[in-house]
């Protein structure tokens, strides 16, 4: 067992840190916030992120990327939630992800271009009809040799930007992921209005060609976990930065001619959020770096969305609270993190649901914890 | 990063766990099964602290030159984990907390004559620090000992001495300064006693856990100088060195997950009037899933602390953390699993057939003393936000 960081992921860490500060603070995010309509993502930090390599980490160095694991790439997540990074970071390299995985060899430029930030890519596996991830009801239809998808998405992120999605479908009760060209026919792509800001939208597909099939139920749930791994290594850092600003705060702030941190209730509640983020961190890592080494993760990610939810919702409101009026105020950055942690809370189920899935599985026999 | 156990460590854990399996004999567990003897201290308990000093398992993590193996603080983990998940009353006081703290500060002749004896499973040590008037603001103790020419004359009186009546030695902490000038810190030594000195005396106080604990009485009690641990008036280092060390093993996982795994068999093989089992019903589903969210939480704040012993950076707010996490999960962890088996768990182990043997039924009884204990949450809680965040504290 060993908890350090190797070499070359702490030079990622800083790598990433740097960039991301460099390149987005309040003002940037209100730039972006400011542009009417879909261009509301950082297309410069992008390119930035691609020519030092950092989208392609995980990605086999002969297809442009950097051969690491998947672990490298939840530390440039992490610093990306730190700062609310305003691009498709977590889906587009979650999609990148599974292209390797299934895409066969003629997607290789494809992955390429992902890999080098050229292009990116969204999932779009999400239906009105909530927690039904592994059954869509967006159908696939073989026609010859091609598959043909029929159905509606929503919160498809950045869809208006980019160049491909990854949507589940099912053909006869049997779940499917398929690989859409942004620009096929038969796409129509409407805006959303997100809690975050962050560009969302609905995904209607009519009889919609698919570039490729990438596998049935076993790809879906190989997106679906990373994508939620992803998810908690971006709120383990949307965390931190609510922490830090809080604790900032709670150590500057005077009433009663002291300040407010030296209350003892003030302290604590700010001592439960480190608790939650300790907690949240180390779950994170041990569903990552399953993840990362091939490993049976399905519980560990379980167990580490449920803590990205619960520790989410409890940092969030405890972070809002102990800033008193100025957490709400548009002019400072707190809001923005409130929204974030939310969005990552609910998105790929809460943690009720996850609980239940967990309880199934005690259910089903597997009640060894060791 | 590598948070699996090594192939070293998990052979390590397996050799413990059959090595218990063979070590908990049938009249060690009926032993321990009387509310007298549960915390240890009858005969059977301490032939088996003396087996475990032969076979080598309380040096584990001791250094060479005192005889031990000097293995990491992560073997030692995995050991604390695998004695409590036993159920062997392990006195960790003594051999993980007041044993060093004294290997560190104590004299040659004492570390001679006491440190083997330890790491044999020979003697058993109590902790007389708590008083009635000083519980979390423990600097501000009354007993005092008394220079009289080579010997020091101690009279006071201790509160919550825990396995007094089964100890051979008490660690004392007492006031050699009670100038008014002196902060109330500076001015405490410690002293390590035999529990037969004439002048000790003490009745017991019975707990809502079941555990019996004591009231320790000093009177005119007469030790020769030799029986002070480091220097005079040096003893507030040595407690706070010790309390770190004891807040370790408080909140292991191994007890807690094996406890979960009994109550989720129990819930898969008992039956609801309809047929279906215990286990089938959503909302019991959730509760267990809820504790197993928790449960793997610790595991990995404890873990990480290990880690960190071993790479000597342990974290003060991270330690801190653990502590309060798990004390505080454990409660909620109890109350989830007594739910999931319902008014059968609040038989008692006295009863026939009780569910578990009762086991939770005495867990929930026992749960908050550590909340309070081995360092109170709240004043963990201001370390977190002090140390770990940087939130400035108010004066105390
Ligand atoms: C079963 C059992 C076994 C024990 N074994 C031993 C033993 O072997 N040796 C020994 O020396 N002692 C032992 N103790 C005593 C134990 O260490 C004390 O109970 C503990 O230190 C708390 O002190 P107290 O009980 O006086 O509570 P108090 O200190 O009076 O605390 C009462 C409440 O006030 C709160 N409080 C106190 N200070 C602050 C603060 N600064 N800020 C916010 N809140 C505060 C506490 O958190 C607590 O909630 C044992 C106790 C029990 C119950």
């Amino acid at each position: 067992m060993d908890f350090t960081p190797t070499e070359s992921q702490l030079e990622i860490r800083q790598l990433s840190e740097k960039i991301f500060r460099e390149n987005v603070d309040t003002d940037r995010h209100r730039e972006l916030e400011a542009i009417e309509g879909d261009d509301k993502y950082d297309a410069r930090l992008w390119r930035t992120l691609g020519d030092v390599g950092l989208l392609g980490l995980p990605v086999k160095p002969d297809c442009g990327g950097m051969g690491m694991s998947f672990s490298e790439l939840c530390i440039v997540i992490e610093e990306a939630g730190k700062v609310l990074a305003p691009i498709p970071l977590v889906v587009s390299s979650i999609c990148t992800l599974a292209l390797q995985k299934y895409g066969d060899a003629a997607l290789q430029p494809v992955l390429a271009s992902l890999a080098t930030g050229q292009c990116c890519a969204s999932p779009a596996l999400i239906e009105w009809s909530p927690h039904q991830l592994e059954t869509p009801t967006t159908q696939a239809q073989q026609i010859g040799d091609e598959w043909q998808l029929e159905g509606r998405k929503i919160n498809v992120s950045y869809a208006d930007n980019v160049d491909y999605f990854l949507v589940s479908a099912s053909c006869e009760h049997q779940a499917g992921l398929f690989l859409v060209n942004a620009q096929q026919d038969g796409l129509e792509c409407e805006p959303l209005h997100s809690n975050t800001g962050e560009p969302l939208y609905a995904l209607t597909l009519k009889n919609v060609k698919a570039a490729q099939k990438l596998g049935d139920a076993e790809a879906l749930r190989y997106l679906v976990q990373h994508y939620t791994a992803a998810l908690c290594s971006y709120q383990v850092g949307c965390l931190d930065s609510m922490l830090s600003m809080t604790s900032a705060y709670v150590a500057e702030r005077e009433q009663f001619g002291v300040k407010v941190g030296t209350f003892q209730a003030v302290g604590h509640r700010a001592a439960n959020c480190f608790i939650d983020l300790s907690c949240l961190r180390l779950v994170t890592q041990q569903a990552v770096s399953l993840l990362s080494e091939q490993r049976n993760a399905d519980i560990a990610v379980r167990i580490a969305k449920c803590w990205a939810a619960d520790a989410g919702h409890r940092v969030s409101y405890a972070s809002q609270h102990l800033h008193g009026g100025i957490g709400a105020d548009r002019d400072y950055g707190l809001w923005r993190y409130a929204t974030h942690s939310k969005m990552v809370e609910l998105t790929l189920g809460g943690a009720a649901m996850h609980l239940q899935a967990l309880g199934q599985h005690l259910a089903d026999g597997n009640i060894n914890i060791e | 990063m590598q948070l699996e156990f090594t192939e070293q460590q998990t052979q390590l854990k397996a050799e413990l766990r059959q090595y218990f399996e063979d070590f908990m004999t049938e009249e060690l567990k009926a032993e321990l099964f009387d509310p007298s003897r549960r915390e240890g201290g009858g005969p059977r308990w301490r032939e088996g602290l003396r087996k475990l000093g032969r076979d080598g398992w309380i040096g584990l993590g001791w250094p060479k030159a005192f005889g031990g193996q000097q293995r990491s603080a992560i073997d030692q983990y995995i050991f604390t984990e695998e004695v409590q998940r036993a159920g062997f009353p392990y006195p960790f006081l003594t051999t993980e907390s007041v044993g060093p703290t004294i290997a560190r500060f104590a004299s040659e002749e004492m570390k001679v004559d006491i440190i083997p004896r330890i790491l044999a499973g020979e003697v058993n040590i109590c902790i007389g620090y708590s008083e009635p008037g000083a519980g979390t603001d423990l600097a501000s103790l009354k007993t005092r000992a008394e220079r009289d020419g080579d010997e020091y004359v101690i009279n006071g009186q201790k509160i919550f001495t825990s396995l007094a009546e089964s100890s051979d030695y008490v660690w004392l902490a007492a006031r050699t300064d009670n100038h008014p000038d002196t902060p109330k810190h500076k001015g405490i030594s410690m002293f390590l006693i035999p529990f037969d000195t004439p002048g000790i005396s003490f009745t017991p106080i019975y707990t809502l856990g079941g555990v019996r604990t004591n009231t320790t009485y000093y009177e005119n009690v007469r030790i020769p100088v030799s029986m002070r641990v480091g220097e005079e008036n040096t003893g507030w280092k040595m407690i706070t060195s010790q309390l770190n060390r004891e807040r370790l093993a408080l909140v292991t996982h191994g007890a807690l997950c094996k406890l979960f795994t009994s109550v989720c068999q129990w819930c898969r093989d008992t039956h609801l009037p309809n047929g279906e089992r215990v286990i089938d019903q959503a909302w019991v589903q959730s509760r267990l899933a809820q504790v197993q969210v928790h449960a793997e939480a610790l595991k990995l704040l404890c873990y990480k602390q290990a880690w960190a012993i071993d790479q000597d950076n342990l974290n003060m707010a991270d330690a801190s953390a653990a502590k309060v996490y798990g004390s505080e999960m454990f409660i909620e962890a109890y109350r989830a699993l007594m739910e999931v088996i319902g008014e059968g768990s609040l038989l008692s182990r006295a009863s026939q057939k009780a569910v578990l043997d009762g086991h939770l039924e005495q867990m929930y009884r026992v749960a908050s003393v550590l909340t309070f204990g081995g360092g109170t949450n709240e004043i963990q809680r201001d370390i977190i936000s002090a140390a770990g965040l940087m939130i400035p504290r108010a004066s105390r």
